[in-house]
């Protein structure tokens, strides 16, 4: 796919156009979700109805049309409270934060809530540290999550070059924030994982900016290697390893067993081809015969 | 740096400790306050409750001299100190809270566990109790509710926010003493994990924190601590991310150096 489309698959995600019922937006305390659901919102121009489930927002945003307080209240107990004020019509539900359900009960709350016509985007923080489960050996709530989620978006903030990652990691781990680091910032990298209905996923890197509305993707400098560098093979014995111009056409002119064998057989569009030879004893009567 | 002019303390643009826009705002906001036990962060407290109740900060900011009166209400909620505390404190800051009736002190400190929680069933009464929309709240120190009960970090959460959310602005004052990333387990009733993810998940509603602690290099003659103001998860666009360093002398003067 090209850049320009992988460009319009953001923005048909972000309004919605795309057909993926679970966002799950994966932030840390370096890059937070505010400004990217402030995106959708923006994308979305009051086109839909927003039901807001607050497990740590104090006040009902602006954009929600019914906002839920799940502070108190038993996950059972929150998808009734949805389901009687979903209406019929497409609806978005936002979750603030996925961190204070159990490992064994987020997938269900989530797959009972998403349908064709109800899409969630919900935030899951990776700072947050993840609980030993209940039930031992059973995976973790973000391994769960990420295995179900139709579109993964992981936040970064953009650093400065100069900055060592693990350092300020650390830094994080001890929940020391630094400071003048661009952190939730309203400029930030994203990585998009978009799963299709086949199973394939595609993956890109955009830098997106809230404030102008723009994305752009960004293409990882990959180091430049030259396989062909036949300097490499110089002076490193006595015998000559490196190929003429000559011997390498030569080379790729042969014609391999496996290239043949497929042009006249397989070009029945992948059925598959018996050759009988002189000693097979076939009787066409006799269905068990069938060498298929 | 002796030799350096005294520099001042500033959260909010432009020079502001507690901006009016917060305390006049429909919104709740919420900022964290951690300390460690060689620097506490008291002196940043009282200045905290005497920028709110009446716009001054003598102590930390020389421009802020205009006395505003009623300013704002002011509910502490203590589980370290008692009220005389703060009444001895807070006269450094030229202020009586005995004589204030916008100041309103919760002692969870004094007989907690003797009269206010009996059985775990007790924990949300602490909680229950309705705010004028136009408060700073402080809660200082409610992790003690963590090591003493059989509290989870969620519900502690919980009830903070059904109590920030009735107010403009809310401090949350904890100590990260208890935060030790090598021995970390993830046993959900470790004191440790406790706190780490009570505090993880407060940064994430913030949008102010303010990380008082020892200077890395070691002790100094001259230098307390340092403090660092960053952004929370949720953005301020005034918000003016700094770092200073501070030095409360043994006569208890204090003086404020920016990094």
């Amino acid at each position: 796919m090209s850049n320009q489309n992988s460009v319009v698959l953001l923005t048909r995600l972000l309004s919605l156009k795309e057909s993926s019922p679970f966002h799950l937006i994966i932030d840390s305390l370096l890059q937070s979700s505010y400004y990217l659901i402030e995106e959708y919102v923006y994308k979305l121009n009051n086109s839909i109805d927003i039901i807001y489930l607050s497990f740590e927002t104090a006040k009902k945003p602006n954009y929600a049309k019914e906002f839920i307080d799940c502070t108190f209240i038993k996950p059972d107990e929150i998808i009734k409270k949805v389901k009687s004020v979903i209406t019929t019509s497409k609806s978005l539900i936002i979750i603030d934060s996925l961190n204070y359900f159990e490992n064994i009960e987020v997938t269900n709350f989530i797959s009972t809530l998403a349908s064709p016509t109800t899409t969630i985007i919900a935030t899951y923080h990776i700072n947050v540290p993840i609980p030993k489960s209940s039930i031992p050996n059973y995976p973790s709530a973000l391994s769960l999550l990420t295995y179900i989620a139709s579109s993964i978006f992981e936040l970064e903030p953009i650093l400065p070059i100069d900055i060592n990652e693990e350092e300020l990691e650390n830094e994080i781990a001890k929940l020391n924030i630094p400071v003048n680091l661009k952190l939730n910032s309203p400029i930030f990298k994203c990585t998009l994982t978009n799963r299709r209905k086949s199973g394939r996923s595609i993956i890109y890197k955009f830098k997106i900016d809230t404030k102008l509305h723009e994305y752009e993707i960004i293409k990882e400098a990959q180091p430049e290697t030259n396989e062909e560098d036949e300097s490499l093979l110089k002076d490193l014995t006595t015998f000559n390893l490196t190929t003429s111009n000559k011997q390498k056409l030569a080379k790729e002119q042969v014609e391999l067993p496996f290239m043949q064998a497929q042009e006249s057989l397989g070009s029945s569009g992948g059925a598959i081809v018996y050759e009988f030879e002189k000693d097979d004893d076939y009787d066409e009567e006799d269905p068990y015969e069938d060498p298929f | 740096m002796t030799s350096n002019p005294n520099q001042d303390l500033t959260f909010f643009k432009p020079n502001s400790i507690i901006s009016d826009d917060i305390i006049n705002s429909n919104n709740a906001y919420l900022s964290v306050i951690t300390n460690t036990q060689g620097v506490l962060s008291n002196w940043l407290i009282n200045s905290l409750i005497e920028n709110s109740l009446q716009g001054t900060a003598n102590l930390i900011n020389r421009d802020l001299t205009k006395k505003q009166l009623n300013r704002t209400k002011v509910t502490y909620i203590s589980f370290t100190n008692n009220k005389e505390f703060y009444v001895k404190n807070l006269k450094r800051n030229g202020i009586d809270v005995n004589f204030n009736q916008n100041f309103e002190f919760i002692d969870y400190f004094t007989n907690l566990f003797i009269n206010k929680i009996k059985t775990d069933e007790d924990i949300p009464k602490l909680f229950d109790m309705k705010l004028d929309p136009k408060t700073v709240l402080f809660v200082e120190n409610p992790e003690i509710l963590l090591y003493s009960t059989n509290l989870s970090s969620n519900r502690l959460l919980s009830h903070i926010l059904s109590l920030s959310k009735q107010c403009a602005q809310t401090f949350i004052i904890a100590s990260k003493d208890l935060i030790d990333m090598e021995n970390t387990t993830n046993d959900p009733q470790d004191l440790g994990f406790k706190l780490h993810d009570f505090l993880t998940k407060l940064y994430h509603r913030s949008i102010m924190n303010i990380n008082l602690q020892p200077l890395k290099t070691g002790r100094a003659k001259d230098i307390t601590g340092s403090l660092t103001v960053s952004k929370g998860s949720i953005p301020s666009n005034d918000l003016i991310e700094k770092e200073y360093v501070y030095n409360i002398t043994k006569d208890g003067n204090l003086k404020i150096y920016y990094r």
